[in-house]
């Protein structure tokens, strides 16, 4: 890796908002975690509160370096797993995975079965507890004139198992879902963790939802002012002009956005967090969330489950792009 | 019709140059990645300034973004030393009201302030120098950078600050640009003068950076954080399309002219290899110079292609520059300055 090009600057510490934390003070920081350990025999003997990082690549962003911090610490992860026990939440998603091939329990219904040429991936948070959110991307998409498929036979894309080290499950999901996809032209997602995962390790041209946006026409379906929550996976990990995108389809819609220096900073839900460090992930939502409250919006905008269910559980009033616009003919 | 330029890299000259073009009416996109070096500087600018109209500018943007700088004038840094500068935020400036007596208050934990070993230091600048640690809980992990946003600590500190023995007290940089005015009024609530340490690496190097930043974008920039060009496409003498690249996406950007700003020889600046630096994206000349010196070829602001020949549309600004006048710790007034001359020659094309 190229963590000898560290200058010591600290930036990586000043952009971590999990360090920033008053919860996520007791984790030693991207520049220990990702650029020092990795480079000495006792990295393994770091304790679980290393895990404590929500993968948000703010770090690497703010590195002038260009040091792939988060890649490194994957890595560790993927090391540190086999001499250590799981945390409870860890242990807890990978035996849902074992069992029925996604994170969260569902008792999601509205499958899409046609054989179409589309498929839509909603991804486990979707499926399991926003199903709300998954139908109104399928809607919208319906209204854009892409048929598609909601298949019962995909499973997790494997994205959260990297994230704690279980590589070779990750690899054997990869395998399942890639028979289904091969019945299909075009994969679209709704979660920007998904999105990724499907394009760097499947290999595969999966377009997340805000990418086919901008071909549409929208009207707004929202009254008041807004906010953006700018997915972290989408913006620092897709592309960073998907956050731009989502900006104009929303201002060309009609929505009335409020602009905050804080829209692209981690709701605190990524990296395994919600399950691994519950009150972490919290508390961070909770800072977000008393933001969007200072900014006296009615709302905020996101295009990502984890930042609609982690802001909803700290009290913000939070839609999903495919619910904040309608679709014109 | 409006001009397309393009600028590479957002550290003091890409941004002050994109702010200048962008208000002259160029429609301006601004490609970088990364903490810059300017944002690990003192945010104070050092060096001397040739430009009266860069320092104007410079002025200018200072007292539109509630941050209003000053000089020439010296600091006194964090470590108690004398920092003397062209240009520094109005409550980093000693030098112009020298106080009888100066009492260094350390934050509590704050790592970027020891006030023993500050007010020891500064003992010959003033008859009588003391410290002070105010009593307040900030935790020990906490980065160089870090802000002080809680209301309640702002009121135990001026409760604090009104007991210190100096008239003057000098207090480790607290607030970023947004909360800068809060120096003032603290002020005005103890009832003392405070000044703010000279500190790198930390909050007034961020707080430059944030106001060059926020003036290109309200002045109409486009800002393309967290990419990186890969590739420039030349026809004879004029650049007219850069590649750039960001997460797994790439777009290709045309433009009337280019503007490289990618600072010294780090990591996304030039090449620098045993052979010496050489230029990452395989078009504009580079020239060797012993010390700190290389960098790009130009004649006057303009790049040379790799042949020599003297570009008609693609220019340099900053550390980039091949420069004999570069020393140690003068790279924020060059930055700045060039980018003003930059300007001046790309309006003129």
């Amino acid at each position: 890796m190229n963590e000898g090009r560290c200058i010591k600057c600290g930036s990586c510490m000043q952009a971590c908002p999990v360090l920033n934390d008053p919860r996520g003070s007791d984790f030693p920081g991207p520049r220990t975690v990702g650029i020092d350990a990795p480079r000495f025999s006792e990295r393994l003997s770091m304790g679980k509160v290393s895990f404590k990082c929500t993968m948000c690549h703010a770090c690497e962003w703010a590195c002038p370096s260009s040091i792939t911090i988060t890649r490194s610490m994957i890595r560790l992860r993927g090391e540190m797993v086999t001499s250590m026990p799981s945390l409870p939440g860890h242990q807890r998603m990978r035996e849902n995975i074992r069992r029925m091939g996604r994170t969260v329990d569902n008792d999601f219904r509205s499958w899409k079965e046609n054989g179409e040429k589309a498929l839509y991936f909603p991804g486990c948070i979707g499926l399991g507890k926003l199903p709300d959110m998954v139908s109104s991307v399928s809607r919208l998409l319906d209204s854009l004139g892409i048929a598609h498929d909601i298949s019962s036979q995909v499973k997790c894309c494997g994205s959260p198992l990297l994230k704690i080290g279980a590589d070779q499950e990750a690899e054997g999901l990869r395998q399942s879902n890639m028979k289904v996809f091969s019945r299909y032209d075009r994969i679209i997602t709704s979660c920007p963790g998904c999105t990724y995962q499907l394009r760097e390790v499947y290999g595969i041209k999966a377009e997340h939802l805000v990418e086919i946006l901008p071909e549409g026409r929208f009207s707004s379906a929202v009254e008041g002012r807004w906010a953006l929550q700018v997915p972290c996976h989408l913006k620092r990990g897709v592309s960073p002009w998907t956050a731009d995108d989502m900006m104009s389809v929303l201002e060309r819609a009609g929505v009335d956005l409020v602009r905050l220096p804080e829209e692209d900073r981690c709701c605190g839900g990524g990296g395994g967090m919600l399950s691994g460090f519950p009150d972490t992930s919290d508390s961070i939502a909770v800072s977000k969330a008393d933001v969007y409250r200072k900014a006296d919006v009615r709302g905020v905008i996101t295009a990502c489950p984890f930042c609609c269910l982690n802001l909803r559980k700290a009290g913000s009033n939070v839609l999903d792009i495919s619910e904040a616009i309608i679709a014109n003919r | 019709m409006s001009r397309n330029a393009v600028v590479v890299g957002m550290g003091a000259s890409g941004l002050f140059s994109s702010y200048l073009l962008a208000k002259k009416g160029w429609k301006v996109t601004v490609v970088g990645r990364g903490t810059p070096a300017s944002a690990m500087s003192t945010g104070c600018i050092k060096g001397q300034i040739v430009n009266d109209g860069c320092i104007e500018e410079i002025l200018k943007m200072a007292r539109s973004n509630g941050m209003p700088m000053t000089g020439p004038g010296t600091g006194a840094t964090n470590l108690g030393t004398r920092f003397d500068c062209t240009l520094l935020p109005v409550h980093s400036m000693f030098s112009d009201r020298m106080p009888n007596s100066i009492t260094v208050l350390g934050i509590g934990g704050h790592p970027s302030l020891r006030p023993r070993l500050t007010a020891s230091m500064l003992s010959g600048w003033a008859p009588k120098v003391d410290a002070m640690t105010a009593d307040v809980e900030i935790s020990p992990e906490m980065t160089l950078a870090a802000t002080f946003r809680d209301e309640a600590l702002s009121d135990r500190l001026v409760e604090v600050m009104k007991d210190a023995a100096g008239e003057s007290i000098l207090l480790p940089p607290m607030f970023t640009l947004h909360d800068y005015m809060r120096m003032g009024e603290l002020e005005r609530r103890c009832g003392r003068r405070l000044m703010e340490a000279v500190t790198p690496l930390g909050i007034p190097g961020q707080r430059f950076l944030e106001m060059l930043l926020s003036s290109a974008v309200s002045s109409g920039a486009v800002v393309w954080s967290g990419r990186k060009v890969t590739s420039i496409r030349t026809n004879g003498d004029r650049a007219v399309q850069v590649e750039v690249k960001g997460g797994l996406d790439s777009r290709r950007l045309d433009m009337d002219a280019l503007l490289l700003a990618t600072g010294g020889p780090l990591v996304d600046g030039t090449l620098l290899s045993t052979e010496g630096i050489s230029d990452p994206f395989n078009t504009f000349q580079t020239i060797n110079c012993p010390g700190i010196g290389g960098g790009y070829a130009h004649i006057g602001q303009r790049l040379r292609d790799r042949s020599g020949h003297e570009m008609k549309n693609a220019f340099g600004a900053g550390d980039c520059l091949c420069s004999e006048r570069r020393s140690f710790g003068n790279g924020l007034a060059t930055a700045l300055d060039d980018a003003w001359m930059t300007v001046q020659a790309m309006e003129a094309l």
